[in-house]
């Protein structure tokens, strides 16, 4: 059902990221050449990798939860899953390569190519997720149903620190997905979400 | 078992290969109380022979002994290296025990280190090489029958590997890359570079595992089989796992992997095995369909690849003449030679852009600058290239160090610029041609000189020749080059040229043929009417590379200049009488010298760097401030590019290239003028604690240093009460904090109350994507700062005030 070891950074999605605004901003030539080229090199570094975890779950009183028993937290994600009678989990990771590259650019106090680096790696992970998530819609479409929006931990009240119980359920740790003290995931371009799935 | 021995078992049927190791350890639970798989070697010996043993009884040929990371640099990473002679040794045994009597060839397999080589990664060539020697000594002590080097994605760790297991094992090599489905590895190697490097390396065979798939990896295969006449593996994985519910599953089945292999063996293919995902059961039917066939025969093909990271060409596919851009030469180019004295290579880049986009199929790269350092030099122009121009190099340079350096670290196969008949010089250079499998440019000169007849220079090529078998280059990878004169002054040695490039021909048709073009027009007006007529005139006589200046027209073809070169035109009198007045049309109107603060602004403004320390050099010796100066030109520059990016004009690249030129330009001013109180003002800037943000962080760095101000970065994840006590001792104009989370913006809070507490008055800037000027008003910070622009007119603001 899924498959995001193909992902192609677009090009278009990572100018919009640094700021590129198509009726005003005037990209000379070589500026130009100069994305391209690390843009060419966050390709070659990134690794897109996905893991899945779905089950039945029920909604009630602010705690959405999974037949298997793991709960999540919060009144506001509750309200978004409203209806639904499934949900998949789903966490993305491109890979650290890129990140130990734009951090030695860091050090060598190449901001430039750091900046398209750190923009590319984001707008992959963000293309990876949407991937995804798209695979996960078709798939589900033959069956009727639809999807609500993706929801990571951190959003609204549901907890950041829930990252760590729901990579653990998921088994995010296959995909070298793992968290900081501060609850962040490494590799940094990562991305956690629950997605709830409802009839049409 | 000899290399001989296995090359002659391939030709007489095909070989059935293992399934997967790692993943049939997953499935068994076999992975539990080991740092990694190779500690099982010698921690729980008896799960690998478990499963060696499955893949023996289901009727592996061969089998992948279990030394996949046992390279210095992993085991190290994982505590094991001193156990690492026992890890191999066991690895190659368990194998042998397995067999059980059975005929098992025991293969000792090398992959990758984990960790990228320069450029994508910090690893350097030579410790790769070094990992990977480590392990093929040992193999070797061992006796592994053969090496399997697998599961490779970027062809310069292939390339350090094969070299490593050449120079260290004695028996068969086999290299196997894994690809996506278009044919290209995940660092963008695709089939033919691979093939290029693993060939020219001179590996056994070679092949595909793991990637995509059996189905989609025997439309590859087929590929490989069209462009290599070596022998083949193929080793797919049961297609590409998913990660459902904590299962990994690999979504194909024994059949769809059957049929595929069976597809793939119709194509040529000789050894078969699985890959991640596969199980002894898969290969138990492999074996049942393809064990003791005949290997199906194919067609033999004739390539000659030379090649980049990316692609490769085919040179006995490229119409006459094959184009070698000359420009990348600093021969006589002041400015470019200034530029790579001070380890810049913008121009170098912009040259192997620019002949690539005006045809150039390879890219002569020449760094003989008097007084540099060319073994370093010429090597780090190679892969400066190779970041951005795929086109494949031509190395060129007299010294042999040099050549062996930057030959080495080529990602792909280039070609070398060259070798004469000296003795010593063959004695140098053919051996490198070897140990790289590079191409070979020979020039046909010795100590005498060039020769003056056709036979002479033939001479010296049949001497070439016997040198490259001597120290076995192929002749195929011999390119001679005979030499061109100026028609102006030797008018009877262009006959003597052509006729040496026919009878090169005649004699040695496998050795391929080119010229130094533009030597023939020295001394005459519109060098280029006489160069492309000679050309044209050198193609017809069998010319197969051109080194020339691809931006120049090659089309011309002049009767005149014909003449002449053909002698018919005695004194060149004719030639001269229709070309003496001809001017070459200047290639653009040179702008006018501006003066150099005006420069230093545009350099700034545009983005330029790499242009900024010749500005600034020169601004240090002309004016009597040059410390104003560069500051005022900076300024204004910065002024216009924060109005552009106010604007939306400019957008952050654009910004940061700017700071980037203007940053460089006051750490020259700074260093050459001594002064330290030139500063504009010292500011701290820091990301608050829990919070592991850099870039942005860092682009207002930047920024703000290119103002001038001399900017403390405290890092990331920084204490709040550091920051404070960093501002108590240094008094900085400012405190610049950055947050990217919301879950960390209250830090920023905790920093503005421990100011206060501290009694100093510091302004407290804030930003990051999450935070707003509601909340700095909040929680009383001076400034909200909604980019680097924006905190630099601040600070700039509070310099005015101060």
């Amino acid at each position: 059902m899924i498959n995001v070891s193909a992902i192609q950074i677009p090009y278009k999605a990572l100018l919009a990221r640094l700021g590129y605004l198509q009726a005003k901003t005037k990209i000379d030539k070589k500026t130009e050449i100069l994305i391209k080229e690390n843009l060419d090199l966050a390709q070659k570094l990134i690794k897109p990798k996905a893991v899945l975890a779905f089950d039945n779950i029920t909604v009630k009183n602010g705690i959405i939860e999974l037949e298997d028993g793991f709960k999540i937290e919060s009144s506001d994600i509750t309200k978004l899953l409203d209806g639904c009678f499934k949900a998949y989990c789903i966490a993305v990771t491109i890979g650290q390569a890129i990140e130990n590259k734009r951090n030695s650019f860091i050090d060598d106090k190449e901001t430039f190519k750091a900046l398209i680096l750190d923009a590319a790696g984001s707008v992959a992970a963000e293309e990876t997720i949407s991937i995804a998530y798209r695979q996960i819609e078709d798939f589900e479409k033959k069956n009727g149903n639809v999807l609500t929006k993706r929801y990571s931990p951190g959003y609204g009240n549901w907890k950041l620190e829930s990252q760590k119980d729901f990579l653990n359920w998921l088994g995010a740790d296959k995909i070298g997905i793992t968290l900081n003290d501060f609850f962040l995931m490494r590799p940094e371009k990562s991305v956690s979400a629950l997605i709830g799935v409802k009839r049409q | 078992m000899k290399k001989e021995q296995f090359l002659e078992l391939l030709k007489t049927k095909v070989l059935i290969m293992d399934g997967a190791t790692g993943t049939q350890l997953q499935a068994k639970k076999y992975l539990e109380d080991v740092v990694i798989p190779e500690e099982l070697n010698i921690k729980f010996p008896e799960r690998i022979l478990d499963i060696h043993s499955s893949y023996a009884n289901a009727g592996s040929d061969i089998i992948l002994a279990n030394t996949f990371g046992a390279n210095s640099i992993r085991l190290k990473h994982h505590g094991l290296l001193d156990k690492a002679d026992d890890i191999i040794k066991n690895g190659i045994d368990l194998v042998r025990q397995a067999a059980a009597g059975k005929d098992v060839i025991a293969a000792g397999d090398i992959s990758s280190i984990g960790e990228y080589i320069q450029p994508l990664g910090n690893l350097s060539f030579d410790e790769a090489y070094k990992a990977f020697s480590f392990q093929a000594k040992l193999l070797q002590k061992h006796n592994a029958d053969i090496i399997v080097i697998e599961t490779m994605t970027e062809i310069k760790e292939l390339k350090a590997a094969i070299l490593a297991a050449r120079d260290n094992f004695e028996g068969a090599i086999i290299a196997q890359m894994t690809f996506s489905q278009d044919g290209t590895t995940v660092t963008g190697n695709d089939l033919q570079s691979f093939i290029a490097m693993a060939e020219s390396l001179g590996v056994d065979a070679l092949g595909l595992n793991c990637s995509i798939g059996s189905k989609d990896l025997a439309e590859l295969a087929k590929i490989l089989r069209k462009n290599t006449n070596l022998p083949i593996s193929f080793k797919p994985n049961a297609g590409v796992p998913v990660l459902i519910n904590r299962e990994t599953i690999f979504p194909e089945t024994k059949e769809e992997f059957i049929k595929s292999s069976l597809e793939a063996y119709s194509s040529g293919i000789n050894m078969f095995g699985g890959c991640c995902g596969t199980t002894p059961e898969f290969i138990k039917a492999l074996s049942s369909e393809l064990k003791n066939k005949a290997p199906v025969k194919t067609d033999s093909v004739s390539k000659f690849f030379l090649s980049t990271r990316v692609k490769a060409i085919d040179i006995n596919e490229i119409k006459r003449p094959i184009v070698i851009g000359e420009r990348i030469n600093p021969t006589n180019r002041k400015k470019l030679q200034e530029e790579l004295l001070n380890g810049i290579f913008a121009s170098v880049k912009d040259e192997a852009r620019s002949q690539a986009e005006s045809g150039a199929n390879l890219l002569d790269v020449n760094m003989g600058v008097p007084q540099a350092d060319e073994v370093a030099l010429l090597s780090q122009a190679v892969s400066q290239i190779q970041e951005i121009a795929a086109v494949p190099l031509c190395i060129d340079s007299s010294n042999p160090k040099a050549l062996e350096e930057a030959v080495k670290n080529c990602a792909g196969r280039p070609l070398i610029n060259s070798v004469n008949g000296e003795q010593a010089k063959l004695d140098s250079i053919l051996p490198i041609a070897k140990r790289y499998g590079a191409a070979l440019i020979a020039l046909t000169t010795d100590d005498d000189g060039i020769p003056k007849t056709t036979e002479g220079r033939l001479a010296i090529a049949k001497k070439i020749l016997e040198n490259a078998d001597k120290y076995g280059v192929p002749r195929k990878n011999i390119i001679f080059d005979y030499l061109v004169l100026s028609a102006s002054s030797s008018p009877e040695q262009v006959t003597e040229t052509l006729n040496a490039i026919k009878k090169s021909k005649e004699l040695w048709p496998e050795c391929k043929i080119l010229l130094g073009v533009s030597n023939i027009s020295f001394g005459l007006p519109s060098r280029q009417t006489i160069n492309s007529t000679f050309l044209k005139m050198a193609v017809e006589a069998g010319l197969d590379f051109a080194i020339i200046n691809p931006h120049e027209n090659w089309n011309i073809s002049d009767s005149f200049a014909k003449n002449l070169l053909e002698n018919k035109d005695k004194g060149a009198v004719k030639y001269m009488e229709a070309f003496s007045s001809y001017k070459k049309p200047s290639s653009a109107a040179e702008e006018k010298g501006l003066p150099f603060d005006k420069q230093l602004y545009f350099a700034v403004l545009r983005g330029n760097k790499e242009s900024v320390p010749g500005i600034v050099n020169n601004i240090v010796l002309e004016n009597k401030d040059p410390f104003k100066s560069v500051n005022d030109a900076v300024l204004e520059a910065l002024n216009i590019v924060g109005e552009k990016f106010a604007s939306k004009e400019y957008f952050l690249p654009q910004i940061i290239m700017s700071a980037e030129a203007a940053q460089t330009a006051f750490v020259i001013i700074k260093k050459s003028i001594k002064k330290e109180e030139n500063s504009s003002g010292k500011i701290i800037m820091a990301t608050v604690k829990g919070d592991m943000h850099d870039i942005g962080k860092n682009i207002v760095c930047a920024v703000l240093e290119s103002y001038g101000f001399d900017v403390i970065d405290m890092g990331i994840n920084v204490d709040s009460q550091d920051i404070i006590n960093k501002a108590e001792e240094i008094k900085p104009l400012a405190i610049g904090l950055s947050a990217l989370m919301t879950t960390t913006m209250p830090e920023m809070e905790i920093a503005v109350k421990m100011r206060d507490k501290s009694g100093i008055h510091t302004p407290i800037i804030i930003g990051g994507a999450a935070v707003t000027k509601k909340y700095a008003d909040e929680i009383g910070a001076d400034f909200y700062a909604k980019d680097a622009m924006d905190t630099a007119k601040y600070v700039k603001q509070l310099t005015k005030n101060k």
